[in-house]
C-alpha cells in the first residue's frame, strides 16, 4: 500500500477558514471537493492511503476540520469503514497535535453516525 | 471607534471627520494612528506625514492595522497575526490554538452575527486588530462585528428547553433569556451550550473552542461584550455583568502572555 500525502498548507492554503463555499475562498467544502475527495476515490479504488498533513497552517477552526473530516464520511457514506483505511491524518509538529485529535474525533464521530 | 468610522465611510457619501486632533491624548492618538484610523478620514500616505506627526511613545507595544472583511478569508491578515506571535515569542502550539480561535470567531460572524439583519447602513462586516508588547510578551487579539448580538441569536440557535435548563443551572432569576438584563448570562449560556453540543455534529462549537484555546494559555483571558452582556473568562473563572450602555454588536478580546521560553506563563 502506498501513501499519497496532501499538505493542506502546500496544496490549499496556509489560511483555511470557513465551512461552506459561500463562507470564503479557502473553505472546508472546497478543500474536500477539489482536493481530498478525488484522492480518496482513487485510494478507495487502488487500495492506497491518503495522508492529510495538518502542519504549516496558521490555525484550524472547528468548523473547517469538521466539514473536511466529518464531511468526507458524509460524502462517501457507501464506503463505510473502508474510509478508515483510505484516510490518515498526520501532524509532524506537536503544535498541531490538538488539531489532529479534533480532526480524528470528527472523522470517527461521522463514521459512528454513518 | 475606528470600526464605526469605517462603517460610516462605507455607507455614506461624506468622509467622517475628527476635530482638534492636536488636543487628543497622545496614547489614544498613537493607537488610532497604528490602526489606520486617519486613513479612514481621507489622509493618504503623503498627506498623513505632512499634516500629522509620527506618534511618540515610551512603550514598545504596537498595534496591527485594522483589518476588515465580509467572509472568512484570512489571507491578508494571517501573516500580520503571525508577526505578533513572533514579536512576543509565542510558542507554536499556542499560536495554532489561538489563531484557530480567531478563525472560529470570524466564522461565527459570517454564519450567525447578521442573521435576519437587512439594513443598508449596516454592511455585514467584521473588524479585527491585534497588539503585541515585546517587553511584557503580551499579545491581544480583538474582533468586532455590528451584528444582532449573541443574546438575540441565541434563541434562534438553541431550543428554549436547552437554554432554560442552562440558565437555571446559573440561577433562577425569572427573567427571559432575551431580556437585556440577562445579556451577560446569555453570553455565558452561549459558551455553555456550544461546549456541550456534542450531539450536534456540525455546528455551534465556535465560542467554546475560543474559550478552550484561552484556557490552554496560562496567561489567557477572554472578554466577550455583546449588547449589554459583559463576559470575562480569566484564570478559569467566569464573571458576567450587565453594562449600562449596550454595545451595538459583539466584541471578542483574546489575551495571552508568554514566558521567555516561548510558552505561556
Amino acid at each position: 500500500m502506498s501513501e499519497m500525502v496532501i499538505s493542506i498548507a502546500d496544496r490549499f492554503s496556509k489560511f483555511p477558514a470557513g465551512r461552506y463555499m459561500a463562507d470564503g475562498p479557502f473553505n472546508a467544502e472546497r478543500f474536500r471537493q477539489e482536493v481530498l475527495l478525488p484522492a480518496i476515490d482513487d485510494a478507495l479504488t487502488s487500495g492506497n492511503q491518503v495522508v492529510v498533513k495538518l502542519d504549516g497552517v496558521i490555525g484550524y477552526s472547528s468548523s473547517f476540520l469538521e466539514e473536511v473530516f466529518g464531511g468526507v464520511v458524509r460524502a462517501r457514506k457507501q464506503a463505510g469503514d473502508k474510509l478508515k483505511k483510505a484516510l490518515a491524518i498526520r501532524a509532524d509538529d506537536v503544535a498541531y497535535s490538538a488539531a489532529k485529535l479534533d480532526a480524528e474525533r470528527y472523522f470517527d464521530d461521522a463514521l459512528s453516525r454513518n | 471607534m475606528a470600526a464605526e468610522y469605517d462603517r460610516i465611510g462605507r455607507t455614506r457619501t461624506l468622509t467622517p471627520a475628527a476635530i482638534d486632533i492636536e488636543k487628543w491624548d497622545s496614547e489614544v492618538y498613537r493607537r488610532l494612528h497604528q490602526l489606520g484610523f486617519f486613513r479612514l478620514l481621507g489622509f493618504n500616505d503623503q498627506g498623513l506625514k505632512a499634516v500629522l506627526p509620527d506618534p511618540e511613545s515610551t512603550s514598545a507595544e504596537y498595534l496591527t492595522p485594522m483589518f476588515c472583511g465580509n467572509d472568512t478569508d484570512l489571507t491578508e491578515s494571517g501573516d500580520v497575526l503571525l508577526d505578533l506571535f513572533v514579536a512576543v515569542g509565542g510558542d507554536a502550539a499556542s499560536r495554532v490554538q489561538l489563531l484557530g480561535a480567531v478563525a472560529d470567531a470570524i466564522e461565527n460572524v459570517k454564519g450567525h452575527a447578521y442573521e435576519g439583519m437587512r439594513h443598508p447602513g449596516i454592511p455585514q462586516l467584521w473588524w479585527m486588530s491585534g497588539s503585541a508588547d515585546p517587553d511584557t510578551r503580551k499579545l491581544t487579539l480583538s474582533i468586532y462585528d455590528q451584528g444582532v448580538t449573541i443574546p438575540v441569536t441565541l434563541p434562534n440557535k438553541w431550543s428554549k428547553d436547552v437554554l432554560t435548563s442552562v440558565i437555571r443551572s446559573f440561577f433562577d432569576s425569572g427573567l427571559a433569556i432575551t431580556d437585556p438584563r440577562m445579556d451577560g448570562y446569555a453570553v455565558k449560556a452561549a459558551m455553555t451550550v456550544s461546549k456541550t453540543s456534542s450531539g450536534l455534529e456540525e455546528r455551534g462549537k465556535g465560542l467554546a473552542k475560543i474559550r478552550d484555546a484561552v484556557t490552554d494559555c496560562a496567561g489567557g483571558r477572554l472578554r466577550v461584550i455583546s449588547r449589554r452582556g459583559n463576559y470575562l473568562f480569566e484564570n478559569g473563572v467566569e464573571t458576567v455583568e450587565c453594562l449600562p450602555t449596550p454595545l451595538h454588536g459583539t466584541y471578542i478580546g483574546i489575551e495571552a502572555t508568554f514566558s521567555e521560553g516561548g510558552g505561556n506563563e
